[in-house]
Parts: C-alpha cells; sequence; structure tokens
C-alpha cells in the first residue's frame, strides 16, 4: 500500500493556516535539516 | 488550545493538500462525518523538501508515534529501562514510551550487554547454537511486528573453524507492537490495568574458554493506557458533513 510522494521524490508545495490564523508553508515551518509533516485525520473531534 | 500544542498545525478543511499529497481517503461515504479526512502518517522531508524517510501503516487506524519515529532515526528514547544481569551478560529491557493510547504503534527495545570477552549468536548462526532471539507474546488486541536485529559480525574463535556470526559489543534488538481500535481495547481501558506485554529472550552466550548453554530469559513490559481523546473542538471549528 503506497500512498503519496515516496522516498526520493519531493512533496507538493502547501499553504495553509495554522492554529493561530497564520500562514505557513514549508519554508515557513521547517528547521535547518527540513520537518516532519503529519497527516491526521482531523483536529476537531 | 486546549491541548497546548507548540508545534505548527495546519488545518486542510477542503482537503486541498491532502489531494495533492494523494492521501485523500476514497472509502469515505460523503455523507459522514469523517468525510475529507486522509490517510495518516509522517513524512521525514529535508530543507528541499524531498522525502527522506515515511512512516505509513498498513492498518490506518494504527499510528507510529514520535517517539517511536525518532528511535528508529538513532535518536534513541529508551524509558523504564529494566536490567536483568547473568553472570557473563546483562540483559535490559525498555521501550520507546511509558505510556500509550489505542492504535498506537510503539516499539520495545531489548538491549544485550556481553561482558568483556563474551560474545553471543547472531539470528542466523546455525550450527546448532542458539542464536540471538526476542519473541513477544501475542494477545488479542495486540499486533507484533518482526523484530529488528542489528547485523551480526564474523566470529573469530580459537576453538572452532565453523564460520559463525554474532555479536561481541552491547546490541539492540527493536519490535514493534501495535495495540488495537478503542472499540478493541474497551475491556483493558475500563480494567485499568494499564498493558502488560511479555515477551522472552533467546539465546547462547561463550567466551574464549566457555560456551554456556542456551538460556530462555522472560521480559515484560509495563505501560499506562491512556484513553482516546473523544472530546470535540468547540461546535463552530467543527468539520461539518457536506450532505
Amino acid at each position: 500500500m503506497r500512498y503519496g510522494p515516496d522516498v526520493g521524490e519531493g512533496i507538493p508545495a502547501f499553504e495553509a493556516p495554522d492554529q493561530h490564523g497564520r500562514m505557513q508553508s514549508l519554508d515557513s515551518i521547517r528547521g535547518p535539516s527540513g520537518a516532519f509533516v503529519v497527516f491526521i485525520r482531523s483536529a476537531d473531534w | 488550545m486546549r491541548r497546548d500544542i507548540t508545534f505548527p498545525m495546519l488545518s486542510d478543511p477542503d482537503s486541498t493538500i491532502i489531494r495533492r499529497f494523494g492521501l485523500f481517503r476514497e472509502d469515505v461515504p460523503a455523507d459522514s462525518r469523517d468525510y475529507g479526512i486522509p490517510y495518516p502518517g509522517t513524512f521525514l522531508v529535508d530543507a528541499a523538501g524531498i522525502v527522506r524517510q515515511r512512516f505509513f501503516e498498513e492498518r490506518y487506524w494504527n499510528r507510529l508515534t514520535m517517539p517511536a519515529v525518532l528511535s528508529r532515526l538513532g535518536m534513541a528514547l529508551a524509558v523504564d529501562p529494566v536490567s536483568v544481569d547473568r553472570e557473563h551478560l546483562q540483559i535490559r529491557s525498555s521501550a520507546s514510551e511509558a505510556s500509550v493510547y489505542p492504535g498506537n504503534r510503539f516499539t520495545l527495545f531489548v538491549d544485550v550487554i556481553p561482558l568483556q570477552g563474551v560474545h553471543i549468536y547472531g539470528p542466523a548462526v546455525g550450527g546448532g547454537y542458539q542464536g540471538l532471539q526476542v519473541t513477544i507474546e501475542p494477545l488479542p488486541y495486540l499486533t507484533v511486528h518482526s523484530s529488528r536485529y542489528p547485523e551480526a559480525s564474523p566470529l573469530t574463535l580459537a576453538w572452532t573453524d565453523e564460520e559463525l556470526t554474532g555479536y561481541t559489543h552491547p546490541v539492540r534488538v527493536a519490535s514493534d507492537v501495535a495495540l488495537g481500535t478503542r472499540q478493541e481495547m474497551a475491556a483493558v481501558l475500563e480494567a485499568g490495568q494499564g498493558v502488560i506485554v511479555a515477551g522472552t529472550v533467546k539465546l547462547q552466550a561463550c567466551d574464549d574458554r566457555v560456551c554456556w548453554a542456551p538460556e530462555t530469559i522472560p521480559v515484560t513490559w509495563h505501560f499506562g493506557l491512556r484513553p482516546s481523546d473523544l472530546e470535540r473542538a468547540p461546535e463552530p471549528l467543527q468539520h461539518k458533513p457536506r450532505a
């Protein structure tokens, strides 16, 4: 079962508001080495 | 806010990003409250946005915990170590976390620490020797994944020409286990005793002069079991079914 980009592939660009209403992208959330990008089903329950 | 989350938590109410990543779950009915959810999982990306590692579970209700992810990257977080001292080695059991939630996939560690001059045999040693083998006892609500062993090295032994492999330094075996859903865990949650996982370590140790008999050493891990957080966000923030 394979969903989403594989190892070695680039992730799509994204921009979305965070919990404080600030727009964020990979460049704004990452550290010098990169980032963990975690998908969860929903935070509304 | 309720959880004091400090990492950026992004909102994707129309599932745009989820679709762009190819993670949209097509099998959820459009009139369901859950419509629009992704297959859950974690990407480790570098500064250029290239995926270096990815952690997705076969059963999408399972989640590899972040401490378990970090331990796979060599950032060892081994909590609550318990040691068993033997004449020629020490066995230390620990885990990636102290308490767990239903659905969590987490990691059990067994460290075998041979004393100076002692070796133990690798999992595939053959030759009638007992190779290192960690076995986790099954439980109705527990999925036990294959244990991961560091590669064993060829041993140079004065008393034999056999080509044997083993470990002369401390070795860590990592065994992942995954808990069932909160429904499957209901009775365990109700009992309030947490989760106890039992296992055995089989091995055989030798030094330059002696080979000890094969041994089976029991190990046990104790975890607190936390109930799933079912409190929904305030009504205005809740995701509304489309139909």
